[in-house]
């Protein structure tokens, strides 16, 4: 497992894409909103669930940028915060040094207290955030001075690692005072969040799959994410070199393979060797 | 035998990544830009960019080497064509080269960097070494990380809610002038004035707008004495005596959690997903009202029949009151399917995150430790 892993990160591959419907429509909801929109970008991850959900956080900062759309990060997971700054720095300080802090987005940093705080800044914001990440109060920050609530969000993107995460985020904002929600997860959690889309929930991104399928949607309408802002139609196909950074989740995908490959493989020769096992078995 | 080799190549590792790093034959792995590096790049670059860069450079320059070695050997040229070639190439290897010392000067080796690198790798393979057997080095490894663990978690809630929320409203200008700059004094006077029950006793009205020079007992939310004193209440279990005190405050916490998931589960669990079973069995219309294609009208309708009919199979498997005999035994026989076929696609999930966990770890080892730029 090992060497099938390894072989493809230093001889990189990117198998072939295609989005799923969740994928597509976790795409879409971001990028139908009108421009200037508030979205809240909610980290429940740590560093531990990093290599699964970074790429979507990645690529969700930079999609919510490129729409213009004003971002509110938060966590509910102390290592959250985080998460937030480092995607900030790899994202916006990289690719909008333009954006300015407090103007277009700001970070709320964490709260414990888990679905507690969803409800209660579901109605008051203010009461558990009064200052943001540097310090500041909110009454002061321009992009906060008018929220009161969760209520003023267009959508709520949240991307988590476990319990408080995304589930809590449909159960107590998205579903009763019917915001948007769209999800990113591990795999794990995968399967207990399909039953909320497309009803609750306006789109999902499955695990490193779901972070894959959107960086291929991200770099097929701007190719400059996945080429980086010097992008242009004209530069001859050999010369274009995709972000590393930026395509985490399609490179990751290669391992992916050739691992599930592996243990297919695997699993027939285990039933064969079953299979042959008995036979010898009966024939005694 | 085993255990040798693999100590050996191990060994082997170590001392090649040990000497790459110090021999200067690596990438940018264990640089950081400078100040002058962001002013000039306007924004951090990282690290594969610049190891990208380095190479794209490199190549450029070996190329224009072997450009003038073939003008000089290519005796088909005459000498001012030769000359000319000669003189281009070596104005690139010029320009190249003075890039290469512009970006040299941008990035600087960081020790914090390195040594953050090296502990990290180091943990990712104690924590490896486990898949050979249980070993000091593991545990090592693994009582480090619950204990960073627990003391981060501590420190970020006490900086992150014990200041701003608890002591900040009981005592926000000690807070405001020692611990947090941007505690909101005057807004929270307007605010307490406004809202708070206590206005018909403390005279919050006086002070709105000069919240830095009221009173202690003015600028005090006297509510907040209340979570405090069950926070005292649920560490008195730490005491010698008196230990039932604790089972008050768990009591309500408990209560209150039950209470606010109980609603949340009824809204969002129990009625939104019955709703959402409830869907047309043949779908030929999109929400819109447009007519759906053949295929897309055969791909919805089967989700909704594959759907009702696995929701009634699986009921009725979970349904004891009637034995699973004849037809109900039969449909419950489906739903079993049903299940397995659940579980076993959240399995494949889940193999999944394990898989890109260690594609992740990997990466980390390959492409941060040893520095290799692929």
């Amino acid at each position: 497992m090992a060497v099938a892993v390894i072989v493809p990160i230093i001889w990189p591959m990117e198998p072939f894409e295609i989005p799923s419907t969740l994928a597509k429509d976790a795409f879409e909801t971001v990028e139908n909103l009108p421009e200037g929109s508030n979205v809240l970008l909610a980290f429940d991850y740590d560093p531990g669930s990093a290599p699964e959900l970074q790429p979507m956080a990645t690529a969700w900062v930079w999609h919510c940028a490129k729409k213009h759309h004003r971002m509110y990060f938060m966590a509910l997971w102390p290592l959250g915060v985080n998460m937030v700054q480092d995607t900030v720095d790899q994202v916006i300080h990289k690719d909008y040094p333009e954006l300015e802090e407090g103007v277009d987005y700001v970070n709320l940093a964490f709260r414990t207290g888990n679905e507690g705080v969803i409800k209660v800044i579901v109605t008051n914001l203010k009461a558990l955030f009064n200052v943001d990440s540097r310090g500041e109060a909110l009454t002061q920050i321009p992009m906060t001075k008018k929220i009161v609530s969760l209520r003023d969000m267009n959508l709520i993107i949240s991307v988590s690692a476990g319990y408080p995460g995304t589930k809590e985020w449909i159960q107590y904002a998205g579903t009763p005072y019917g915001i948007k929600v769209v999800g990113g997860c591990t795999g794990v959690q995968a399967p207990l969040l399909y039953p909320y889309y497309p009803g609750q929930m306006q789109g999902m991104l499955g695990a490193i799959k779901g972070a894959s399928e959107y960086e291929h949607l991200l770099s097929t309408k701007y190719p400059e994410y996945k080429y980086g802002p010097s992008y242009s139609p004209d530069t001859p196909k050999d010369k274009l070199k995709p972000r590393k950074n930026f395509t985490q989740g399609l490179t990751r995908m290669g391992p992916q393979l050739i691992a599930h490959c592996l243990i297919l493989v695997l699993i027939v020769l285990g039933n064969i060797a079953l299979y042959m096992q008995r036979r010898a078995r009966e024939a005694v | 035998m085993l255990r040798t080799f693999g100590i050996i190549v191990v060994a082997l590792a170590l001392v090649w990544v040990v000497v790459r790093t110090f021999m200067g034959d690596m990438g940018y792995g264990y640089f950081e830009v400078t100040g002058e590096g962001k002013a000039i790049n306007q924004v951090s670059v990282c690290r594969f960019e610049l190891n990208e860069r380095t190479k794209a450079l490199a190549d450029a320059t070996a190329l224009a080497r072997s450009d003038i070695d073939k003008a000089r050997e290519n005796a088909a040229l005459t000498d001012t064509e030769r000359a000319e070639r000669i003189a281009e190439a070596e104005s690139l290897i010029a320009e190249n080269e003075a890039a290469s010392a512009t970006l040299a000067k941008t990035v600087h080796f960081s020790w914090s960097r390195t040594i953050g690198i090296w502990l990290a790798a180091f943990f990712t393979l104690c924590i490896m070494s486990f898949l050979y057997k249980d070993n000091p080095l593991y545990r090592f490894a693994e009582h480090t990380f619950v204990g960073a663990s627990a003391a981060y978690w501590m420190v970020v809630t006490f900086w992150n809610m014990a200041i701003p929320i608890a002591i900040g409203r009981l005592f926000p200008r000690f807070v405001k002038f020692n611990l947090a700059p941007g505690h909101p004094l005057d807004s929270w006077v307007e605010k307490l004035a406004a809202e708070n029950w206590l206005a018909k006793i403390v005279n919050y009205e006086a002070v709105v707008g000069s919240g830095l020079n009221a009173p202690w007992y003015q600028l005090m939310n006297w509510w907040y004495w209340i979570p405090m004193a069950f926070g005292v209440m649920l560490l008195w279990r730490l005491a010698p005596t008196g230990q039932w005190i604790s089972r008050w405050p768990l009591a309500f916490i408990i209560g209150g959690t039950a209470g606010i998931r109980m609603v949340g589960f009824l809204q969002a669990d129990f009625v939104a997903q019955i709703r959402s079973s409830i869907t047309p069995l043949f779908v030929l219309r999109e929400a819109g009202g447009n007519s759906l294609a053949f295929q897309q009208a055969f791909y919805c309708s089967m989700n909704s029949i594959i759907l009702l009919l696995g929701m009634i199979t699986v009921l009725i498997y979970f349904f004891f009151s009637l034995e699973h005999k004849g037809v109900v035994g039969r449909i419950s026989r489906v739903g079993i399917w049903v299940l397995m076929i659940t579980f076993g696609a959240g399995f494949g999930f889940t193999v999944m995150g394990r898989i890109a966990l260690l594609v992740g770890r990997f990466q980390f080892l390959v492409q941060d430790w040893i520095n290799y730029s692929p």
